[in-house]
């Protein structure tokens, strides 16, 4: 049995299905981030895990022994809220060892050894010597630091974090990010992230977990979730992307209006598919370039975003609707585009991917 | 004054006709609340350091001072208001979490019957007491050697007519809390006990200081329950009835009223202190706590709410058996005597009118003044920034200052033959703004 399993887990809030069966088995010392819209029920599902929301049916088995039915006190987790939720009446250190006071088993510690956690957990936060302060006189991003390590201090066993960043700063957020991932690394301590930005899950995930309405729509490592999306709802999800179809001509070619394509995969003949690129696989090639999988397209649109530029293209040949290429400006290495240019540019076989269909 | 000559030429500059009239009315309310509240204030402060041959002095205080038996009053008045509040203050707080906090049947029940006491003067508890408990009780032997007459007569009267006020206050204050912290707390194993002394207590503090203070100053100020109970148990504020209406002693009476406003002071400076340390704490993200079912914290406070609401029933009960008893303890019979006679006795039927016209009067005219002033200060951004919290302060002070003080304030500035104001004095008029004002 994995460290943490959920079995059909389903949580109602009067006729509003919030958990529709969810089923979900993380690994020990995984960094496991949940993603999806707004209200899909990323909080509520960690809310359960915590047991501060009570499932209508379903098991949560934590280290083999059933959770399930136990008050958050005696499960073995440490949660960071989305808005810190720090003791506004108590200084840094009481908020820290507020958890180390609450374990009988730890009374044993003595004030010294409190102290001393107090003082380890502020350090491996980055904020030593703040323990006399109150939230109040700290910003957003030390007041997270300082939920952190109270939610750490008990050595907890798995660590819950609800969009424990989207309060701070662009920049703030990016800097605790991957203090947060290394801490994590450091620690080996399991942990489940909610978020719903798809940046953050894929710089910090081991595996993702893509959510929509109370279901789960597809749990893979970041780049698999990037690269190969189960469905349409993960593929307009995460990153852009472009849908083209074309029908299968032989086993490993498709024909789209005037075009056949090479694709790497094999494909079911005579069906028709739907193909997925991302706009950073797509290659520019020399007008004159006669290479596989290329074509002709036209630039509509061209937007300069410094690191990269977006170019909109419409090729004539291969669909009706426009296609968003990605080049990064070292690709492109000076050479100029403009609206209304012809360019020569292709889709490498082993970017074009089919879509699953539905059965 | 400088910044007052400053700001008053820039205020027609380039501002719209409403923000003028908004600054106009909120200087007009500062007038007002002047003449009304803090002159007659000063008036008392002066009236007390000035001796009767109008020399600066510390004559009445002196004089105060070695009046036989005031120390006595001094020294009573206070420990009955302490025992008052440490009685009080939990036995509300409880019966509020219980209303607040809990998951109770018939919430509204329990509040309306908790706030019982205001339906009629604080008397009736003094009245409703000496017929449980006096030589004649029902109950007189739960009190074995003591008499209902003198300090416990007084405490317990004042706990049941200071209770529903210390209870509005903690409703208020205990009506919002943050779930995130009960789930913090929660999340890290914290037992019943810790997370009330950790995330309750402190986020009630506030409430808990204020109602601390109300209930004290209320037991401060409070005569009519030390004169009907009290026997001849000596307290400040009957010294001042004495004083004022019995001798005709304004300069004494002024003396007493300002050791009566004393804690009323210390209040305002410890509210005022509370309150900039409050405004840190509170964070717009804080997410409504909604009590869920729990029968071992349910159970003990609906009992405890039915032993309260039971007493406090009782209370109101017997004061309301004993008016339509014919004469009590001899005559128990029934009727509506009491009432025929103390309604056409003379004097009591034009009385209770008056009371009702200036009751009526107060309502119509001070409840859009309050509205007004509120919105003034809560939405005019406009007006010299310093008259905001002038008018702020000055309007809430009358909450603490007790009745009987602003009364005789009243008396020593409109009577004054030199005041403008001198017609205003024994009408109608001047009832119903003393009243506004309160
Ligand atoms: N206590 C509640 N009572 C009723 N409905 C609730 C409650 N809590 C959550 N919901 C509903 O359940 C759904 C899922 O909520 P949840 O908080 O899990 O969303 P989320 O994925 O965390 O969204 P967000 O990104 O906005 O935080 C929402 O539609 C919400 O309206
Ligand atoms: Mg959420």
């Amino acid at each position: 049995m994995e460290h943490l399993e959920i079995r059909n887990l389903t949580k109602r809030f009067g006729a509003f299905v919030a958990l529709d069966q969810v089923d979900l088995a993380v690994a020990r010392g995984e960094f496991l981030v949940l993603l999806g819209p707004s209200g899909c029920g990323k909080t509520t599902l960690l809310r359960a895990i915590a047991g501060l929301e009570r499932q209508d049916a379903g098991e949560i088995f934590h280290g083999g022994d059933e959770i399930s039915q136990r008050s958050p006190a005696l499960r073995d987790f440490g949660i960071v809220f989305q808005s810190y939720a720090l003791f506004p009446n108590l200084t840094v250190a009481d908020n820290v060892a507020y958890g180390l006071k609450s374990r009988k088993a730890d009374r044993g510690v003595g004030r010294d050894g409190v102290r001393r956690r107090v003082a380890e957990m502020l350090d491996l936060v980055g904020l030593p010597g703040i323990e006399h302060k109150y939230p109040a006189q700290l910003s957003g991003g030390q007041q997270q630091r300082v939920a952190l390590a109270r939610a750490l201090a008990t050595a907890p066993d798995l660590l819950l974090l609800d969009e424990p960043l989207s309060a701070l700063d662009a920049i703030e957020r990016v800097r605790l990010r991957s203090e947060v991932r290394q801490l994590q690394t450091q620690l080996g301590v399991t942990t489940i992230m909610v978020t719903h930005d798809q940046e953050e899950a894929l710089a910090m995930a081991d595996r993702i977990v893509v959510m929509k309405s109370g279901r789960i729509q597809q749990v893979g490592a970041p780049r698999d979730i990037y690269r190969a999306p189960a469905n349409d709802f993960v593929a307009d999800f995460i990153g852009r992307g472009n849908l083209i179809e074309g029908a299968a001509a032989g086993a490993r070619h498709v024909r789209m209006r005037n075009l056949t394509l090479r694709c790497a995969e094999p494909l079911a003949p005579g069906r028709s598919h739907r193909f997925y690129v991302r706009p950073e696989d797509i290659c520019l090639y020399d007008t004159l370039d006669r290479c596989e999988n290329s074509f002709y397209a036209q630039v509509q649109k061209h937007e300069f975003l410094g690191a990269y530029s977006l170019v909109t293209l419409h090729a004539h040949d291969l669909a009706e609707q426009p296609l968003v290429a990605q080049f990064s400006s070292n690709y492109l290495a000076g050479r100029p585009i403009a609206a209304g240019a012809t360019l020569r540019i292709g889709i490498p076989p082993e970017h074009l991917r089919p879509m699953p269909e539905p059965a | 004054m400088t910044r007052l000559a400053w700001s008053l030429p820039r205020l027609g500059e380039g501002r719209s006709t409403s923000e003028r009239l908004g600054t106009g009315l909120l200087v007009g309310a500062a007038l007002l609340l002047c003449a009304f509240l803090i002159l007659p204030l000063g008036v008392l402060l002066l009236g007390s350091l000035f001796d009767e041959a109008g020399e600066l002095s510390l004559v009445r205080f002196a004089e105060f001072a070695s009046t036989p038996g005031m120390g006595r009053a001094v020294w009573n008045t206070i420990w009955v208001a302490v025992v008052v509040t440490v009685l009080t203050v939990p036995l509300a707080f409880l019966y509020a979490y219980a209303i607040q906090r809990a998951c109770l049947p018939l919430r509204g029940v329990w509040r309306i019957v908790g706030l019982s006491a205001l339906l009629g003067p604080s008397l009736v508890g003094a009245i409703s007491f000496i017929q449980w408990f006096g030589t004649q009780g029902v109950l007189k032997s739960w009190l074995g050697e003591h008499s209902v007459y003198g300090p416990i007569g007084i405490i317990i009267s004042t706990v049941y007519a200071s209770f529903p006020h210390a209870l509005m206050i903690l409703v208020v204050a205990l009506a919002t809390a943050d779930a995130r912290l009960f789930e913090a707390a929660e999340a890290l194993s914290a037992s019943r006990w810790r997370k009330f002394v950790t995330v309750t207590l402190p986020s009630a503090r506030y409430g808990l200081i204020s109602a601390a203070l109300v209930v004290f100053s209320y037991s401060v100020s409070e005569f009519g329950i030390p004169k009907v109970i009290g026997g001849n148990f000596p307290v400040l504020a009957v010294e001042v009835y004495v004083q004022v209406v019995g001798m005709h002693n304004f300069g004494r009476g002024a003396v007493v009223a300002l050791l009566l406003l004393f804690p009323v002071l210390l209040a305002f400076l410890v509210d005022w202190r509370i309150q900039r340390k409050q405004q840190a704490s509170l964070t717009a993200r804080a997410v409504p706590y909604v009590p869920r079912p729990d029968w071992r914290r349910d159970l003990p406070l609906l009992a405890y709410c039915v032993l309260v609401s039971v007493a406090m029933l009782g209370v109101l009960g017997m004061a309301a058996y004993t008016s339509l008893v014919k004469f009590w303890p001899y005559n128990l019979e029934l009727s509506l005597t009491h009432y025929r006679y103390g309604l056409a006795e003379a004097g009591v039927l034009d009385a209770y009118l008056n009371s009702l016209k200036i009751a009526g009067l107060t309502t119509l005219v001070g409840t859009p003044f309050i509205f007004l002033v509120a919105y003034l200060v809560e939405k005019n951004r406009s007006g010299p920034a310093w008259l905001r919290p002038l008018v702020q302060g000055a309007a809430a002070l009358p909450m603490g200052v007790p009745g009987l003080v602003l009364g005789i304030g009243y008396i020593l500035f409109f009577n004054h033959p030199s005041n403008p104001l001198n017609g205003l004095y024994h009408t109608l008029a001047i009832m119903v703004i003393a009243n506004v004002v309160h």
